[in-house]
């Protein structure tokens, strides 16, 4: 069906569908995608249009500080407005397209991280992820930490080391890198007959029965009219911020809002902060000198028309160091020569000495996984957007776990380069500094966490939420960790392993 | 005109150290020995002495060894230091105590 416009519906139309889908992102579309051309009605609801627009973008506007133990505050208040798209394709938008599947053990309860592991591990989530690369036309990756098939280039790893290699792969399903590609795959569901995408239809409050099941959904237009939404299943995709924010500003009918009986939502965001050598380190002196003559091709993560990989830590490697995940980024672009008297040439020329090969310098960001924090969190703020709505306020909190992850695992990388006789390692940034060195990322993860126990999250291991039957959640705001490979794959896999669901629970066919 | 009073200063602390008469070292690791920054090794080497003072005879005599093997034996051992954790910490670099201690022996002798 054609894209409608809520705002050219009567006032008070009663919007119907089996399946009620808030949020045109990447995963509300995923979804769509997966039934579009079913026997099953579909109304996909977005707040935006085809493209950005100011007006409705500032209704992300909202607070964000970020902290940590001994480093002075980051109040970043433009973090929730431009981290974000609120338009139909959602931060596909601004997305670069980089994908891979989260490591192995991402998806492991590991007992040197509290509150980690998923309800189920990355073999079985292979298939979902097979199929998230069809949709989002990349090489499938091997239910192993291994590189895509048709991979050309050698890591300079083995599965045997401490250091490892883990692959990413860039999609052209990518608002950034071909818009084209981007526009395909956010248009092509409203062309099934059966998927009715309403735009500019904001979702301002989940209402429920009394029974805890979702009765209608409030929508409201920036023009005044206001529409109510109903179906027998709902999916709430509207982002990591955004979730939490509508399931706790929707507290008509339960004080601490929807789905949060136990008081999980908006706990444990978890987003991910890179550190740059050439942002940490003014000086230069910053780098990873390569002290092997192998190529190291594959770790350019610059062409988007191969496969790349990233260096990691072993799971051993990161227990033994009582760290999260961790990896470290290569930027093959040659940097100046070390300065003559320079302790950098020194050490360039020490490891030459040792090693043989004359050292390659080379840049690297290096990002490390922070621990689940419930105080690191969505609340509500008492400023409201245009609708009326409040703002979100996220209090991006990193505990000294984190630092210690952090610093330990820059440790790990230094040991496991200079173990394997591949090079050495510049980590310059002091502690006191870190938040002043971070260049966070648009992900945002665990703020209505996945599982098995009621008492320990918001959804279970089909994403439906613990106390409200037919109310699913779609996106990374599931994630109960983040790892550290950027988040989309992941969440198109969940997205469409969602879907397969559904089909089972409605009895959905072609 | 630097670089003539460089490779001077070089020659002389290779002297020093005696690792030109050191066999095998000598004839398989004086060119890249030799081409180690003696000032930003000397930055490195006062601050590694600083916490742990020795006497170059003894930095000497652990780091080289007359041995046939020793380039080998010194890169085993840089390469155990780092498996086992044992590094030493100079402006952001990570260095295994035996390239730290190479340095110290730079700076003393």
């Amino acid at each position: 069906m054609p894209v409608a416009d809520a705002r050219s519906l009567p006032d008070a139309t009663r919007i119907e569908g089996d399946i009620v889908i808030i949020g045109g992102g990447i995963a509300g579309l995923s979804i769509a995608h997966e039934l579009a051309g079913t026997n099953a009605r579909v109304v996909l609801l977005e707040s935006g249009g085809p493209e950005p627009d100011r007006e409705i973008q500032s209704l992300y506007d909202g607070g964000c500080v970020i902290s940590g133990p001994g480093n002075r505050d980051w109040n970043f208040t433009e973090y929730l407005g431009t981290s974000r798209v609120r338009a139909l394709g959602g931060s596909g938008h601004v997305w670069g397209g980089k994908c891979g599947p989260l490591d192995a053990i991402d998806f492991a309860e590991r007992s040197w991280r509290p509150l980690s592991g998923w309800p189920f591990g990355r073999a079985e989530l292979k298939p979902w992820y097979d199929r998230a690369c069809d949709r989002l036309r990349l090489p499938r990756f091997p239910a192993d930490d291994g590189l895509p098939e048709g991979q050309a280039l050698e890591p300079v790893t083995d599965h045997q080391g401490p250091l490892r290699s883990s692959p990413r792969a860039y999609s052209p399903v990518s608002g950034r890198a071909d818009p084209a590609a981007f526009a395909a795959f956010r248009d092509a569901p409203g062309r099934a007959e059966n998927i009715h995408i309403h735009t500019h239809a904001n979702v301002t409050g989940i209402r429920l029965k009394p029974d805890g099941a979702v009765d209608h959904l409030e929508v409201r237009c920036l023009t005044g009219t206001r529409h109510v939404a109903c179906g027998r299943l709902y999916i709430l995709a509207t982002g990591g911020i955004e979730n939490a924010r509508l399931m706790l500003a929707s507290n008509a009918d339960r004080p601490e809002g929807v789905g949060n009986a136990t008081g999980w939502v908006g706990r444990c965001f978890q987003g991910h902060c890179t550190i740059s050598t050439a942002d940490a380190d003014p000086r230069g002196d910053a780098e990873v000198a390569f002290t092997t003559d192998r190529d190291l091709s594959l770790y350019d993560n610059q062409p988007r028309d191969r496969a790349h990989a990233v260096f990691v830590l072993s799971p051993e490697a990161q227990q033994g160091l009582g760290v999260g995940n961790c990896t470290l980024t290569l930027s093959l672009r040659p940097k100046a020569a070390a300065a003559a008297g320079s302790t950098r040439a020194a050490v360039e020329q020490t490891a030459s000495a040792i090693e043989g090969p004359v050292p390659r310098r080379l840049d690297y960001f290096f990002m490390s996984e922070e621990a689940p924090n419930p105080d690191s969190r969505i609340t509500l703020s008492e400023r409201t957007d245009a609708l009326g709505q409040p703002q979100a306020h996220l209090e991006w909190r990193y505990t000294q776990t984190d630092w210690d992850s952090l610093t330990g695992s820059a440790a790990g990388f230094a040991r496991a380069l200079g173990a394997q006789g591949l090079g050495r390692l510049c980590w310059p940034v002091e502690p006191e500094t870190l938040i002043a060195a971070f260049g966070p990322s648009r992900h945002h993860m665990g703020t209505t966490r996945m599982s098995v126990d009621p008492a320990k999250g918001v959804v279970d291991a089909d994403c439906r939420v613990h106390d409200t039957p037919n109310l699913y959640i779609a996106g990374s705001s599931v994630f109960p960790t983040s790892g550290l490979v950027n988040p989309t794959l992941t969440l198109t896999a969940l997205a469409i392993r969602l879907a397969d669901h559904l089909k089972n629970q409605l009895g959905i066919a072609r | 005109m630097s670089t003539l009073l460089s490779k001077r200063t070089l020659l002389q602390t290779l002297a020093g150290l005696a690792i030109a008469s050191a066999a095998g070292l000598a004839q398989a690791r004086t060119p890249a020995i030799a081409a180690i920054d003696a000032e930003g090794a000397a930055d490195i080497g006062r601050s590694w002495l600083a916490q742990h003072p020795e006497t170059a005879s003894a930095l000497r005599a652990d780091l080289v060894p007359p041995s046939d093997d020793a380039p080998l034996r010194l890169r085993s051992r840089v390469r155990d230091d780092f498996r086992a954790g044992r590094m030493f910490i100079h402006r952001g670099w990570y260095l295994s105590e035996t390239e730290a201690r190479l340095c110290a022996l730079i700076t003393i002798s």
